[in-house]
């Protein structure tokens, strides 16, 4: 068993798995400097230690937050090796196989999912309560993200390689989908909301209602062209330019011009 | 100091933590904090933050860099409305003056520092290629039986990043501040006005990003059946 305080050092550590990002060897460093405490703890030698950490001085690459499980994981395997219970080419091995896998459901999961449903909180309530908004956000985004990275961890040294079992029975993909739908839900009080507010909700303004419906057709439309790979630098020039050329043909801009004053 | 702030923070994308303090909704009021204008920072923040939703860092593929843009976005923002003082641009409207200089300036900042995002992408490929180094350094210390250098040659990374985008944010606020000094009152009143477009498209772009990163089957029938229930539930409340 290793000690408390080098589990401590480790989950500390995998805050900074992609301090030293490479394109060569991506998560290579950080990884090993993620584990180091552990492998000091298990190892003490200072041979053995040198030789575990060049066994993870390798191309490494996963979703940051779903490294956890992956770390405790090899932390227990890395005591079985010592134990002589098993081969060290194992934890190349296991780890070689989540790396696809485990990105994917991360990227999915906490990119995909999660980010975007905080970020539409926070906006939402920052345009209700005001500096609460970043509040909000940062506590939705770091439920979900804090308790991947220690339970993660904890529970990938716990059950060592049976980890994978465990992650798959929380079903982050389908958890993701879920939430897509609760965000777009949201997105779209959001909207109603942002609209009615700015033009005042008492009473409700007939053009409030009409730049709603516009609005609702307009983000369908410039949504379709994000999905097929348009960026949204692109889509801004996109979108002012044409109204620009518009306004400027029918002389409208030179009229509104002079409410400047 | 807001180079300095905004080098921190944009530690926060990929190298360090990762607890989303890069993120616009909290970078933007936090420059807006040092800079003695944090609602205009929130309000900045609250428009960019769907604005690159959609942008994931997934693999090697390098997404918009939205931190520095954000700090560098709401810092040149704030520093040229007070450099161009107050009631620069105002508006009459309906009998009223309004103070709106801020979405003028906002407008042309967008406009002129959106592109810049391929100098950001820039200086991130160059820092992530500088790390290889490190991995190199470390695997050579631990053939010499140094243990700890693995740790040390990893957080020398965070330098490295920090180094880049701090001398990148520098650049890019002191000569968006100049520029928009300088040109801004030089602007015919049609292409000023027309500024107001860009603020507009970007809160459109913003909501359209953030519908597209979430997209599904089921997207559209709750998309439309919130915003109804929504402004049903305004009607009946504020009737």
């Amino acid at each position: 068993m290793i000690g408390r305080i080098a589990l401590l050092k480790v989950f500390l550590n995998s805050f900074f798995i992609q301090s030293a990002w490479s394109f060569e060897k991506m998560q290579g460093l950080g990884f090993a400097a993620a584990i180091a405490p552990a492998i000091r703890d298990i190892y003490k030698d200072k041979d053995h230690v040198c030789a575990a950490l060049k066994r993870h001085m390798v191309f490494y690459n996963a979703h940051p937050y779903m490294a956890s499980p992956i770390l405790g994981a090899v932390i227990r395997m890395e005591q079985e090796v010592k134990e002589g219970k098993r081969d060290a080419k194992d934890i190349a091995l296991f780890k070689e196989s989540l790396i696809g896998p485990y990105g994917a459901i991360g990227d999915t999961f906490f990119w995909g999912s999660i980010r975007p449903l905080a970020s539409v909180c926070g906006v939402f309530s920052a345009l209700l309560w005001g500096m609460w908004g970043p509040l909000v956000f940062l506590t939705v985004y770091n439920i979900f993200h804090l308790w991947m990275r220690w339970f993660g961890l904890y529970k990938g040294y716990k059950l060592g390689e049976e980890v994978v079992g465990y992650i798959q029975s929380l079903e982050l993909p389908e958890w993701a989908l879920r939430i897509r739908t609760i965000t777009t839900g949201l997105l779209g009080i959001l909207l109603a909301v942002a609209v009615l507010k700015v033009s005042g909700v008492q009473p409700v303004k007939v053009s409030a209602l009409f730049v709603i419906v516009a609005l609702i057709i307009t983000t369908i439309l410039l949504s379709g062209l994000l999905r097929k790979g348009i960026s949204v630098t692109l889509a801004i020039y996109l979108l002012f330019l044409p109204v620009f050329a518009f306004l400027v043909s029918m002389g409208l801009l030179d009229r509104i011009g002079n409410i400047i004053k | 100091m807001v180079s300095v702030a905004g080098g921190f923070l944009s530690l926060d994308r990929t190298a360090a933590l990762q607890i989303m303090v890069s993120r616009p909704i909290v970078a933007a009021p936090a420059i807006g904090y040092i800079l003695g204008d944090v609602l205009t920072g929130l309000m900045i923040g609250g428009i960019l933050e769907l604005f690159w939703i959609g942008e994931l860092p997934i693999g090697g593929h390098i997404p918009a860099h939205e931190v520095m843009l954000t700090v560098s976005i709401a810092a040149i923002s704030i520093i040229a409305q007070k450099m161009l003082g107050q009631d620069f641009l105002v508006l009459h409207i309906l009998g009223s003056d309004i103070d709106a200089s801020i979405l003028f300036i906002l407008g042309l900042i967008i406009l002129l520092l959106i592109p810049m995002d391929m100098i950001c992408k820039k200086v991130d490929t160059t820092a992530r290629n500088f790390n290889m180094r490190f991995f190199n350094a470390a695997l050579s210390d631990l053939d010499k039986g140094f243990i700890g250098s693995v740790e040390v040659n990893n957080i020398k990374g965070l330098g490295v990043f920090f180094i880049f985008n701090f001398s990148t944010l520098f650049a890019l606020v002191l000569a968006g501040v100049l520029l928009t000094y300088f040109l801004l009152p030089l602007l015919p009143k049609m292409v000023v006005m027309a500024l107001l477009l860009v603020f507009g498209a970007a809160c459109v772009l913003s909501i359209s990003s953030a519908y597209s990163a979430v997209y599904s089957n089921k997207s559209l029938p709750v998309f439309l059946a919130t915003t109804f229930v929504a402004v049903a539930a305004t009607l009946v409340i504020f009737r």
